[in-house]
């Protein structure tokens, strides 16, 4: 019944991805004494870091304009947040996101779990996907911009075709390597396919449908904030783009700092969701 | 649960005649003669074992009964009718339990009937008496991977129990188990058998799980897969584990070891026996 | 034998037939040319810009830059992460800073290494670096914390120097796993290329395919997206190979 990667699997059998592999994250039981030790450490480095940072930035060492000390970085974070522009601009960039993201699942996971379970329809789109897998999506963003000029619908695009092409290729990847077992069971008691297509492949495929919506959400907001900084009139990436060009260093760090908690917050939270919806699994 | 209806069948529950399975290998372009003409009959409520070395073609025999694999030669009727592909007369208990990991304890004992269309409310009701007769009453709502492997294995037997088959087909299902569950379990299958004396043609390897187990022997030869000669097991009934170390038990293990390697049967250095 | 290639065959005849309807669909005016332009004009556009000497620059540009990055992401990546896999306790300094970097995404940090770097291809060069020295720490420290066991005992028990253990046992074992590091920092490098050229750079790939994008000429801005493609899988294509040769004593995959 094993169909998750155990002792054994190396980096052949799973590229890791860094998006996959929890940094700080220790998880067993025998790990929990370490893991108090851990934390410390890591929280007594980032406290040091920050120090550091500061100190920098006080004594000259390093050019206030490429890196911005933390208290006036946390200074312009007020100020954005007071007078309402964070919000203004972190509500256009999670809609891009959430649009698009929604779009991506709308059509990724049922081609996904078709690619899986017929190997006909999965060879007839291998070619499309070897192109895309090597072209970056943002490469097209100059010419959706072209199409559809600077605003909502290009970046709601560009995060749907990243989005679509991650959970196509995580689902149809775990759908077409479900266990084999469960498929003869179902055969053998002499099941309609379109019951073991329910009770069997939908079912499997959940595990690999959460992964690659986090997969999917990761790359996404990666991606808006690229488009943004190519071409915007607001969100996030714009703020860069535009702070950056006027040397508000500070202002570029709010901006990327709110980036990075927003990533992780998402990330963390479907690992909760993938948690739970995997409580039948063995604890890894 | 004796086979409902089909009356031409002169009390046989399983007729395989000249039954030959060859597998093509594409990429070596050989071809693989797994059994070579093999006919056996299983009475209607015996207990049945199919045993022989690794290869025989034993597992084959027991997936084309169960309509797993189609392309082969002879004639496998169930009842009296040929088998064309899986059937709700027939239910296969695998090797490996096979549990779907999503389904509690309840919902995998009923997903048999599940399959046969039986609705999820009365197929679960179902599958409480089965659960109970296999005496995991209390687990209902536990997930399989909280399940120990031999309590796994008492889910896949309820699994198939609970669509009442006309023939249960069993593939080694101790084979991966501990050798001292492998007994607890053929204990348990013997007293659910006598219960319910269901159709069963059971896989195994072991000589003595198989003269335990079973009104009759089948052996099989190496591949190709042959009969090579069939024991009937007289041991009374009822059997508990202890008749295993009963001197009748042991003659006729020794007897289908005979049979399979002459000489092998007979313990040596034992005093000759007066009867 | 029809049967052993149906995949290719399946392959082949799916990318025939989008290019087909693709060609047919511009022929017809079913969609304008100036959006989509067909395959043979991208074709066209292709050959004219190589032979023009134009796109040879260009790719030299982008060439230079994404290996001298990748090599930097190499040259740090790889000592950091064995190291990081080595000691749990620099791993528990380091993780968060590494978590926190990772949720930023590189490009991001654009403008503020032109503002460090100026418009020049060392910009692209940096966020080239940034993109592939991650996804190599992190699989280089799986790596070493990966190492069997077993293996490092049986090493130990010939009295092994600490280098011969790591020449002969941790190196071959971490390999697959800087190849899948590799192989995403030639992802990310390649997406590096192409927005930090867009941003700050007046050559190279990237760079053709935003002023052609932008000035609509669809078709030569396809030409040079062919190009990159095209030098992405064959740089995906070399690290596969790569890593089948040097695998060739794993057992087969039971598929």
């Amino acid at each position: 019944m094993s169909q998750t990667t155990g002792a054994g699997t190396t980096g052949a059998d799973v590229a890791i991805d860094p998006a996959s592999v929890p940094i700080a994250d220790a998880g067993s039981p025998a790990a929990r004494p370490r893991r108090w030790g851990r934390a410390t450490l890591g929280l007594v480095s980032v406290l040091a870091g920050l120090l550091l940072w500061e100190i920098a930035g006080a004594r000259g060492w390093v050019n206030r304009i490429i890196l911005s000390p933390p208290h006036e970085v946390a200074l312009a974070g007020l100020e954005l947040a007071r007078s309402g522009d964070l919000a203004r601009h972190v509500g256009i960039s999670l809609r891009e996101l959430g649009v698009g993201l929604a779009l991506a699942a709308l059509v990724g996971v049922p081609v996904g779990v078709l690619a899986g379970w017929s190997r006909r329809f999965s060879w007839i789109l291998r070619p499309l996907t070897a192109v895309f897998y090597a072209t970056p999506v943002i490469v097209f963003a100059p010419l959706i911009v072209a199409w559809l000029g600077i605003g909502f619908w290009d970046k709601v695009l560009l995060v749907f075709l990243e989005g679509f092409f991650q959970l196509f290729v995580t689902v149809s990847a775990g759908v077409g390597a479900l266990n084999d077992a469960w498929l003869r069971v179902a055969i053998a008691f002499a099941a309609r396919p379109g019951f073991t297509f329910r009770s069997v492949v939908l079912p499997g495929s959940v595990p690999y449908i959460v992964a690659g919506a986090r997969l999917a959400t990761g790359r996404g907001l990666v991606t808006v904030v690229v488009a943004e900084l190519l071409a915007s009139t607001a969100g996030l990436g714009w703020m860069v783009a535009y702070y950056g060009q006027n040397f508000k260093t500070a202002y570029v760090f709010v901006a990327l700092v709110v980036t990075a908690a927003l990533g992780m917050l998402g990330d963390a939270g479907l690992r909760r969701l993938e948690r739970q919806v995997e409580r039948w699994r063995p604890p890894a | 649960m004796a086979a409902a209806g089909v009356t031409s069948d002169n009390g046989i529950a399983l007729r395989v005649e000249n039954l030959s399975i060859t597998y093509a290998l594409p990429r070596l372009a050989s071809r693989i003669h797994a059994v070579n003409s093999v006919s056996f009959e299983v009475p209607t409520g015996s207990f049945v074992s199919l045993v022989g070395p690794s290869g025989c073609g034993k597992t084959s025999i027991l997936n084309t009964v169960a309509g797993l694999l189609p392309g082969f030669a002879g004639r496998v009727a169930v009842h009296g009718r040929a088998i064309s592909g899986p059937g709700r007369d027939r239910a296969l208990v695998f090797q490996q339990a096979a549990l779907l990991p999503w389904r509690t304890v309840l919902g995998n004992v009923a997903y048999g009937l599940e399959c046969h269309r039986v609705a999820s409310a009365e197929a679960r009701r179902r599958a409480q008496e089965f659960i109970e007769l296999v005496a995991l009453a209390g687990f209902e709502h536990h997930y399989p991977h909280e399940l120990s492997g031999g309590m796994q294995q008492r889910v896949n037997l309820a699994r198939a129990l609970a669509v009442e088959p006309s023939l249960l087909l069993m593939d080694e299902p101790f084979a991966a188990l501990d050798a001292q569950t492998r007994e607890a379990m053929q204990g348990e299958l013997t007293r659910i058998w006598s219960i319910r004396r269901s159709t069963v043609l059971f896989i195994t390897h072991q000589i003595d799980e198989a003269v335990y187990l079973s009104d009759r022997v089948v052996v099989l030869s190496a591949r190709p897969g042959r009969i090579k000669a069939v024991v009937d097991v007289t041991l009374p009934r009822p059997r508990s584990l202890a008749t295993k170390r009963t001197d009748r038990f042991l003659e006729v293990v020794g007897q289908v070891w005979d049979l399979i390697e002459p000489g092998s049967g007979t313990p040596q250095n034992q005093p000759p026996r007066d009867h | 034998m029809l049967r052993e290639h149906e995949e290719q065959l399946w392959a082949v005849g799916s990318l025939l037939t989008t290019l087909l309807v693709w060609e047919g669909a511009v022929r017809l005016g079913l969609i304008r040319n100036t959006f989509l332009p067909p395959p043979t004009t991208i074709l066209k556009a292709a050959v004219s810009l190589y032979t023009g000497g134009d796109i040879r620059e260009h790719l030299t540009a982008s060439g230079s830059a994404f290996v001298i990055g990748l090599a930097l992401a190499i040259g740090v990546g790889v000592p950091t992460g064995v190291a990081i896999g080595w000691s749990p306790r620099l791993d528990a300094i380091l993780a968060p800073h590494l978590a926190a970097f990772y949720a930023v995404p590189k490009l991001a940090l654009l403008p503020i290494v032109i503002v460090w770097v100026g418009i020049s291809i060392w910009s692209v060069v940096v966020v080239v670096f940034l993109a592939g020295v991650f996804p190599i720490i992190v699989n280089l420290a799986t790596a070493v914390r990966s190492v069997d066991p077993a293996l490092m005992q049986v090493a130990r028990s010939f009295e092994a120097s600490a280098l011969r253990v790591i020449c002969t046992v941790v190196v071959p074992s971490s390999v697959p796993f800087f190849l899948a590091g590799l192989r995403l920092a030639v992802i990310g490098g390649l997406v590096s290329i192409v927005v930090g050229e867009m941003y700050a750079s007046r050559a190279g790939i990237g760079y053709l395919v935003a002023v052609t994008g932008a000035t609509l000429q669809v078709d030569k801005m396809f030409a040079a997206v062919l190009c990159l493609t095209a030098s992405g899988l064959l740089a995906l294509w070399a690290i596969d190979r790569t890593q089948r040769q040097v695998e060739r004593w794993r057992p087969p995959r039971t598929s």
